[in-house]
């Protein structure tokens, strides 16, 4: 198992506060845990750092419309 | 001879056709059942008796004139209460949409209406097809006919619930990362989530804009493709509307399909961690039963389901959240537990990572359609097992399994859920039918051929 992305509550009530979210403590614990674990996720995404992408692999919007087969 | 509420539409259609079905009295029957049962099922946020009726006499005396409009002329259905109905509330199910009254028809409520359906009511659904089972809504959550302590699935829970149930013909269902395809499985009827741009969503309320898909749900394929026929078409108004040929996807559904290429996306839902063993099973029968169809089957690697399931929840926190700021920061006591607590998640993501998670999503489409080179269509498990119950349910269920359903949303896809058979305790398991993107179809055309060669279609919940 990979080692989760963890944030302190200390940590986690300033960001909470710069995001003018209003937590109850038991919603803020419950968020702290739920957001180590979409960060956790998030790394199985790769991040592309090519300076000059192909236009098509990277700028297409997924939204845009599918072409018919 | 069925109980008139368990006719299928196909059945029903031909019998007002032929005059031999009344559908004033088809509307009594769906009505008379929903006042038997739904006190205990919740399926029904908002009935629409009256109007039901008048429409069910004007569409008799329309048939009586020669005018029959088609096959869904005079059938009942229940419509998602996140689809906007005019002069009828559409809540989303929610305490801040309590007293919204649309003006206008959602456009595929419009389209199904000018094929002559008669709409029974608004049905239960997640909160903004999101937050669910709640337990602190204006209505019940909806219950699972099949076992009334499992949830029947989401977000299109009362859909799921009245079609299984005999509470309505078909229904609408909207589907963003599951949510036709979920409760169809959970509740052992059949729902498509068409491709993404068949299906005008232009008043239907929206989830994720680059995910949410309409679509149809009924007891059998044949039923979805008699309503997909209505609800498909271009709508200049829906910016992810595309303009394709609609063909005629009944006649297209009871073709035959010997020589069709099907395969088989086992490592989503084989080993330790994926499907239960009833559903293996199942899965492995229904491949079996394809076999003796005529059909090729091959097994076929897609990308990892965790890659899906990471980009696809990225994408559905950020745009939810984007939809939902504003009333979240002003109003959170409007909304129930489990909505504001998950969108509130969509706050603490980056725009960075959601563009990366947009960039990783074209690359996985990239490679499912590459995968699909050599055959037709895709099959693989729909849910893990069978329903859960409610005690069972999470405020964040997105850390544990991934959703077997995520990856087709991502991909725009269509995918069909059918039912394939029942776990030891009686309740349905269902898999996925996926196929090309506006090849819908063969997508029904493949699930209505298994429904004709199984038993699964003849056996009701125990309601």
């Amino acid at each position: 198992m990979e080692n989760p992305v963890d944030i302190s509550p200390e940590d986690f009530a300033t960001l909470c506060r710069t995001l003018e979210l209003r937590l109850s403590p038991e919603e803020a614990d419950r968020l702290r845990r739920a957001y180590s674990g979409i960060k956790t996720l998030i790394r199985r995404i790769p991040r592309d750092e090519t300076f000059m992408p192909e236009p098509a692999t990277v700028y297409a919007h997924p939204g845009t419309r599918l072409t018919a087969s | 001879m069925s109980a008139r509420h368990y006719l299928t539409m196909a059945e029903a259609a031909h019998r007002i056709a032929a005059r031999d079905l009344s559908p004033v009295d088809l509307v009594k029957s769906y009505f008379a059942r929903i006042d038997a049962i739904d006190d205990r099922l919740h399926a029904y946020v908002l009935l629409n008796r009256d109007a039901a009726l008048a429409s069910a006499h004007e569409a008799e005396a329309e048939i009586a004139q020669g005018k029959w409009r088609g096959a869904l002329h005079g059938l009942p259905i229940g419509i998602k209460d996140i689809y906007g109905t005019a002069g009828l509330r559409t809540t989303c199910h929610s305490h801040l949409l309590i007293d919204h009254v649309p003006k206008e028809n959602a456009e595929s409520v419009r389209r199904l209406k000018e094929a002559g359906v008669i709409v029974l009511g608004k049905l239960a659904t997640h909160e903004f097809a999101f937050g669910g089972p709640s337990h602190d809504l204006p209505f019940p959550a909806a219950r699972n006919p099949w076992n009334l302590d499992h949830v029947p699935g989401g977000s299109s829970s009362g859909s799921g619930a009245a079609i299984a149930a005999g509470l309505c013909a078909g229904a609408t269902g909207s589907d963003t990362g599951g949510s036709i395809r979920n409760p169809a499985g959970n509740c052992g009827i059949a729902g498509i989530k068409p491709t993404y741009g068949l299906v005008s969503r232009r008043g239907v309320f929206p989830l994720a804009h680059t995910l949410d898909t309409c679509g149809p749900m009924a007891w059998t394929s044949e039923d979805c493709a008699l309503m997909l026929q209505a609800m498909a078409g271009y709508d200049p108004h829906d910016p992810a509307s595309v303009d394709v040929t609609i063909p005629d996807y009944h006649a297209e559904a009871l073709k035959p399909v010997r020589g069709l290429r099907v395969g088989v996306v086992r490592h989503f839902y084989e080993g330790r961690d994926g499907a239960t063993a009833d559903t293996q099973r199942c899965i492995a029968a229904a491949l079996d039963v394809l076999r003796d169809l005529g059909i090729a089957i091959r097994d076929v690697t897609l990308p990892e389901l965790y890659d899906f399931h990471a980009a696809g929840r990225v994408i559905v926190l950020s745009e939810a959240y984007a939809v939902h700021r504003a009333h979240l920061s002003r109003t959170p006591e409007l909304y129930g537990q489990y909505s504001r607590e998950r969108l509130r998640l969509g706050a603490l993501l980056t725009a960075e990572e959601y563009y990366q998670a947009q960039r990783f999503r074209r690359v996985l489409v990239e490679r499912t359609l590459r995968a699909m080179d050599s055959v037709d269509l895709l099959i693989t498990a729909n849910n893990y097992g069978a329903a859960e119950r409610f005690a069972d349910a999470q405020v964040f269920p997105y850390f544990g399994k991934p959703y077997l359903s995520m990856p087709f949303n991502l991909t725009g896809q269509p995918a069909h859920a059918i039912c394939c058979g029942f776990d030891a305790n009686g309740l349905p398991l269902s898999l996925q039918i996926v196929g090309r993107a506006f090849d819908d179809a063969t997508v029904l055309r493949l699930g209505h051929a298994y429904e004709q060669a199984t038993p699964w279609r003849q056996r009701r919940p125990p309601i």
